[in-house]
């Protein structure tokens, strides 16, 4: 007998028959169980949930339940009227989304409500506000006008007296007067004695901006550059310090830079640094290796050290992202304050970030998909929808943003979502092309 | 009505050798198992815990052994060439693919020091 362990022991010959049954049904479920493990492999269904009882259990799987004003929901009890929001993290394309909600005993019912998912990361699915222009301190040109941008405002220089204040004329970048007109218009620079806010000057190999009569110094070259080139601060003698006053704080890397210390890569914002969890969370935040600053103990330690940026986290302010699909190709929209505006050029966008904006696409903001909720069984206080998300499988990000209106106040005890992929013959072929796609760069290198 | 002991008693033959193909089976698993996340780590160690499977193997391991004296059965103990050697052969694959990245030569090295701590710890074993 094949694979037989033990060929000395021989059952009596009564049981040999029986051993002979008894070890085909043990093959035969050994290879159904093998079937059904591929299955689950290359069909997977991944589960998240939220207990509105227990919001802080580290157990909850889906991101931030809110209202639409960014307000958690009071013991489950969610506004009518009112959109209300969640999202979850999932790598991989999935074809149904099942949202469950359970109701408590004393809730209205919700019948018919619709919910609709969209795909993308969070930070681009934040509402817009109007477009941004250059950043603080950039020196622009439109024919033989010269400006620089000074408390968010444009400020033409006189004639003749950009040489007298030492501004290098090749550092200011010719730009349309269309450019122009997304930063207001502000006095004229005439006094040859005063810099404006936003002026960069370069002491003793230390660079320092100037903002309200105060000259706040970069914590290194790297930092500086990361916002600004080295032609557009004007080197000065350290007598020049002694005419401002000098700030105790200061300045670090251009907010939404990567920064890499020791082992580990940062994301840093706001003068905060979020640590990233892991490599997987990296790629699949979009960023690039490429744009990783290293760093030293002191720029490290310059930012306040944040929580973990795990898969389910956000880009932070600063954050670039750049539409790739076919829809508004070349539009780049920056974070700031839970909000996305629109940086109107390619030059406002280099204006603000030096790395590789976040690939995202544009069909996000329009394509959802819809299903509306049903009750389980007739008495059940659980009600469910099944949402096809197969639309959204090409779609770029990381994150499903789920959203719902409902028709009056309702009070829900938990939520549950249940990704599943379809049995399908493109959905086998997409999981075989991926699993080449990794051994490949595994073995030979990254595509 | 059905009893337990009696039923045990005459079909121990028969479950003592349906733990041995058990076992087979869970080894040929568990072989799949580090075989494919030696080549794509999390392929399958994402969806199914290989913990799951040696506690498995182990508690069929227990079964057996105390079925084996509890039925008082003399088994022979006798290795095969040609499996000790395929084993062998994929356990230095496994050990070479785990130190891929590195040097070749450190590679190399590593792999043959892990295996001549694998040999002595077994030395040990054996003599004790």
């Amino acid at each position: 007998m094949i694979f037989d362990l033990t060929p000395e022991i021989i059952p009596d010959k009564n049981n040999q028959k029986k051993y002979l049954y008894a070890r085909t049904i043990l093959f035969v479920l050994a290879l159904a169980f093998a079937f059904y493990a591929a299955f689950t492999i290359i069909f997977p269904t991944r589960y998240f949930s939220f207990s509105f009882l227990n919001p802080n259990s580290t157990a909850n799987t889906i991101t931030s339940p809110r209202d639409e004003n960014g307000n958690a929901p009071d013991r489950g009890k969610i506004i009518a009227n009112r959109n209300f929001l969640f999202d979850s993290t999932l790598l991989g394309n999935f074809s149904e989304a099942k949202i469950i909600f359970r109701l408590n005993k004393k809730s209205t019912e919700i019948e018919g409500e619709d919910v609709s998912v969209r795909r993308s990361y969070q930070a681009f699915l934040y509402p817009e506000e109007k477009p941004i222009g250059f950043k603080d301190g950039a020196l622009l040109k439109n024919k033989e006008n010269y400006y620089i941008v000074s408390d968010e405002k444009l400020r033409k220089f006189d004639t003749n007296i950009l040489s007298s204040l030492g501004f290098n004329i090749n550092a200011f970048e010719e730009v349309s007067a269309d450019e122009l007109k997304y930063n207001v218009p502000a006095d004229d620079i005439s006094n040859a004695d005063n810099y404006p806010n936003g002026s960069l000057f370069k002491i003793n190999q230390e660079y320092y901006l100037l903002m309200n009569e105060n000259l706040t110094k970069f914590i290194s070259e790297k930092a500086y550059l990361s916002q600004y080139s080295a032609e557009m601060a004007i080197e000065k003698s350290t007598d020049f310090l002694q005419k401002y006053s000098q700030n105790e704080s200061e300045i670090g890397f251009a907010d939404g830079s990567l920064v890499a210390y020791g082992e580990s890569a940062f994301v840093v914002s706001d003068n905060k640094s979020f640590p990233i969890d892991s490599i997987e969370t990296f790629e699949a935040l979009g960023y690039s290796w490429a744009d990783l600053i290293t760093v030293g103990g002191d720029e490290a330690s310059f930012y306040t050290k944040e929580q973990l940026l795990d898969l389910s986290g956000a880009h932070p302010n600063g954050t670039v992202f750049l539409i790739s699909g076919q829809t508004d190709f070349g539009k780049k929209y920056i974070i700031k304050n839970g909000t996305k505006h629109l940086l109107p050029s390619e030059k406002i966008a280099a204006s603000w970030s030096k790395t590789n904006p976040i690939a995202v696409s544009a069909e996000s903001l329009a394509t959802s998909s819809n299903c509306n909720f049903g009750k389980k069984w007739l008495l059940s206080k659980t009600y469910s929808c099944e949402a096809s998300v197969d639309g959204l499988q090409n779609l770029l990000g990381k994150d499903y943003k789920f959203s719902v209106v409902f028709g009056e106040d309702i009070k829900v005890d938990s939520a549950e979502l249940q990704f599943k992929k379809s049995y399908t013959l493109s959905n086998l072929k997409r999981f075989t092309a991926n699993v080449i796609k990794n051994i490949k760069n595994n073995y030979v290198g990254q595509d | 009505m059905w009893d337990k002991t009696n039923f045990l008693n005459k079909y121990e033959v028969i479950i003592f050798k349906l733990l041995n193909d058990l076992l087979f089976l869970l080894m040929a698993f568990f072989l799949l198992l580090i075989i494919a996340d030696g080549i794509l780590p999390g392929i399958i160690s994402n969806y199914y815990d290989p913990a799951i499977i040696i506690i498995l193997i182990l508690s069929d391991v227990l079964l057996i052994s105390f079925l084996e004296r509890k039925l008082n059965l003399k088994l022979i103990q006798k290795s095969n060439k040609k499996t000790v050697c395929s084993i062998l052969f994929i356990f230095i694959l496994l050990m070479a693919n785990a130190f891929f990245h590195l040097n070749i030569w450190l590679n190399l090295f590593l792999t043959l020091a892990s295996l001549l701590a694998g040999y002595f710890i077994y030395r040990v074993f054996l003599d004790e």
